[in-house]
């Protein structure tokens, strides 16, 4: 039992990290509307929801008695394998849009004259060989360093607080409630996808421990990270400067220049949420092979990892062969509509726990 | 078979772990091949600019003499790219602007269209940093970062570092970053604003002084009376006021002290100011500052109270005390207002929000948001403004000397 409640501890930190990076850095601001940032309001809105939603499929899930693969079984193998794949595409998302936006801040802000392949070269073996072992040992690795990301997460903000204005969120609240509750659905896909991963690794001994507390407690606390970054993102900068800004939470304490070193530390800040990308992505692939491992009934996730390592590898490959304004307009899309991929999946699985449930207490 | 596995697993993690590391000695490129600048100068010419790089110099070994603590490259050309290329092409570094600190344009330059072609480079592939500043140099671009030079210092970084302590320590100086200039061209609500520099060419430095005595000259122990020795050729005097992205109009550095009082980013400071035929110098330091915009019919007015801590640091001997508190209560709170309406109408009659009031106009949200900075422009141009200070005699609030 203890095995089983520290397995699943490592996972939820896992998860915990998994949000706060997709939350602070997989949406981009400017992409739904120009001109204004409500970001502050809608990704932890997102967050929120997705841990009350979260929590009331975890219950569903636990009181169904089976592992979230097997829920999916009364699907049939085609079908079960099916409703899979939206949530694993999402996993596989997930996964690639943190590490695409960290490659590209390495390649302009930071390394001077570097190719993007030798750049990947650098970030991609080590998170492959995390998600080869496992969400446990990516929760293991999660849990010795998110001290120290949220530390500088938070050296970051008390650096850049000189620079913060009210009036800079004024300018951007153009959008309307509408727009701002709309953009909170579409970013609820950043939360709902990795949060749904900690029911994918639940194992049978696990499922004792999947309770609504699982996804609520992740989920606050994300909401809680987010709304601080993108706050302070917003009290930076005016809404007009965040459309091409890449990374803006790093240049934030650039707004109040102060004598010192320790006000150019932005590039130290972003290795170590790299870092932090590094095990989100890890997460993300291993779920990802656990799930399709777990519908096609194999015994080793390790096949399934190599083959989303693969594609994950594909993904940010590809796009330097692309056209830029295909990969904007794919980027935009998955961000607008991307909900509906674990909202497909878990709706499929809470339909079976709840089958399962009725015929149990029959 | 397990133990093999195991030590191989630990082997395989060792490799992965260093692997990453490693890629850093694909294509490596050693600190001395960087020239790293920290200031950049623009000029302008007949035809295009010029352009002066100041390079920071590593510090020389024990033994070697030094010259200064910059090394300078300077040529002619059309744009910063073009400069760029014609100073790599002759010299052995690659230049590097991950620690540039200022953009030092010359008078012209600013009033003329540096800025906008400054605000064109593209920060992320040349690595500047936008906590940069901007410095406008009366005297040219070149004189002044050369200005900024010492021997016996050659960290110039640190000497750099000194514009932004004498904003902290005097309050006569304000300096935004390049982040906040990007801002005002962006949004609209405010009007940039730059340290006014100037080159003195009769202070004497160390720059002509040689490491032994026996060798050259020592101009700092041959200069006569009344010299003005010792420091850098190159200071602030005073506040470049911007109109969009030209520079319109200028403050003193007195001036600077109000601006930076009514902006709310004074934190000490002194100044003198006359009571009865005399003088009296304080010392400031500010408490808080309250200030909006007031719509009324037809005109806008803007109104900021400041309350400042105030020491007398020097007052006219044998001054009774019951009037200097009485000055200090009522006469010397209405000659800074003077000071600072002032300031405002140069600032206005310049074309200029320095003083920050289309950030009030925009929280209280006076206008639409999409038509904001239009608006803003034209209402400004009929704004007045009201000041209020409120001076806290610390003298008397401390409770006094000891028993």
């Amino acid at each position: 039992m203890k095995k089983a409640r520290d397995g699943l501890r490592s996972v939820s930190m896992a998860a915990l990290v998994s949000l706060c990076v997709c939350g602070v850095f997989g949406p981009s601001p400017g992409s739904f509307t120009e001109g204004s940032n409500t970001a502050y309001i809608s990704v932890p809105l997102a967050a929120l929801v997705s841990g009350a939603a979260g929590a009331a499929l975890f219950a569903l899930f636990r009181s169904g008695g089976k592992t979230f693969p097997e829920l999916l079984d009364p699907f049939g193998r085609a079908v079960g394998t099916a409703l899979a794949l939206p949530l694993a595409l999402g996993l596989l998302f997930c996964a690639v849009r943190p590490l695409s936006v960290f490659i590209q801040v390495l390649h302009r802000l930071v390394f001077d004259g570097a190719v993007f392949a030798l750049i990947q070269a650098f970030v991609l073996p080590v998170t492959f060989f995390m998600a080869a072992k496992g969400a446990s040992s990516v929760g293991r690795t999660a849990l010795v360093l998110a001290g120290v990301i949220g530390l500088s997460f938070a050296a970051n903000m008390v650096l850049a607080a000189p620079g913060f204005d009210a009036y800079r969120l004024y300018a951007g609240l153009g959008e309307g409630a509408g727009q701002t509750l709309s953009s909170a659905l579409s970013y609820s896909f950043f939360f709902m996808t990795p949060l749904l991963g900690i029911a994918v690794n639940a194992g049978e001994g696990d499922l004792r421990g999947l309770s609504h507390r699982s996804a609520l407690v992740p989920g606050v606390k994300a909401a809680a990270v987010c709304f601080a970054a993108h706050i302070s993102t917003a009290l930076s900068f005016h809404p007009a400067m965040l459309g091409d800004m890449i990374m803006p939470l790093c240049r934030i304490a650039f707004v109040s220049p102060k004598p010192g070193a320790i006000y150019r530390f932005d590039k130290v800040f972003v290795m170590i949420w790299l870092m932090g990308a590094m095990i989100s992505a890890a997460y993300c692939l291993a779920s990802g092979a656990r799930l399709v491992s777990g519908v096609l009934g194999a015994e080793s996730d390790l096949t399934a990892a190599l083959i989303f390592c693969a594609l994950a590898a594909g993904l940010l490959f590809l796009p330097l062969a692309l056209p830029a304004g295909l990969n904007e307009r794919v980027r935009f899309i998955i961000e607008r509509y991307g909900a509906a991929l674990p909202a497909v999946t878990a709706a499929a699985a809470a339909v079976s726990a709840f089958r399962e449930r009725r015929r149990k207490r029959a | 078979m397990k133990r093999a596995l195991f030590v191989f697993g630990l082997f395989a993690f060792g490799l992965l772990c260093a692997a990453p590391m490693l890629c850093g000695c694909l294509g490596p490129v050693s600190l001395e091949e960087y020239g790293y600048v920290i200031s950049v100068g623009v000029d302008t010419m007949d035809e295009g600019y010029y352009f002066t790089f100041a390079l920071q110099r590593e510090l020389s070994e024990p033994g070697t003499e030094s010259e200064g603590g910059a090394e300078l490259l300077a040529c002619r050309a059309a744009s910063f790219d073009g400069a760029v290329k014609e100073l790599e092409s002759r010299s052995p570094v690659k230049l590097n602007f991950s620690r540039l600190n200022f953009f030092v344009l010359s008078r012209s330059a600013a009033e003329g269209g540096a800025v906008k072609e400054l605000l064109s480079l593209s920060f992320d592939s040349l690595k500047i940093r936008s906590s940069a500043a901007v410095v406008v140099a009366e005297c040219g671009a070149s004189k002044f970062i050369g200005g900024l030079s010492s021997n016996n210092d050659p960290n110039v970084k640190k000497l750099q570092s000194a514009v932004m302590l004498d904003m902290e320590r005097s309050g006569m100086v304000r300096i935004l970053s390049v982040s906040r200039l990007m801002e005002a061209a962006a949004g609209g609500a405010f009007d940039y604003c730059a340290p006014l520099g100037e080159y003195d060419p009769e202070v004497i430095t160390d720059m002509e002084q040689k490491s032994s005595e026996s060798e050259g000259k020592d101009p700092l122990r041959e200069a006569g009376i009344g010299a003005p020795v010792g420091g850098l050729k190159s200071r602030v005097e005073g506040t470049a006021l911007f109109s969009g992205l030209r520079m319109t109009g200028e403050l003193t550095r007195e001036q600077t002290m109000y601006l930076n009082m009514v902006c709310g980013d004074f934190k000490n400071g002194t100044v003198t100011l006359p009571c009865g035929g005399e003088s009296v110098t304080l010392m400031l330091r500010m408490k808080r500052v309250r200030r909006g915009i007031k719509p009324g019919e037809g005109v806008l007015r803007a109104y900021a109270e400041i309350e400042l801590e105030a020491g007398v640091h020097t007052a006219p001997k044998g001054f009774p005390e019951e009037e200097l508190d009485e000055w200090l209560a009522h006469e010397a709170p209405a000659l800074l207002r003077e000071k600072a309406e002032e300031t405002f109408l140069i600032c206005r009659g310049a074309g200029s929000d320095a003083m920050l009031f289309g950030v009030d106009a925009e929280k209280q949200m006076l206008f639409p948001c999409e038509s904001f900075a239009g608006s803003w422009r034209e209402a400004y141009r009929g704004l007045e403004a009201e000041f209020r200070f409120i001076l806290v005699n610390t003298d008397k609030t401390s409770g006094g000397g000891a028993l």
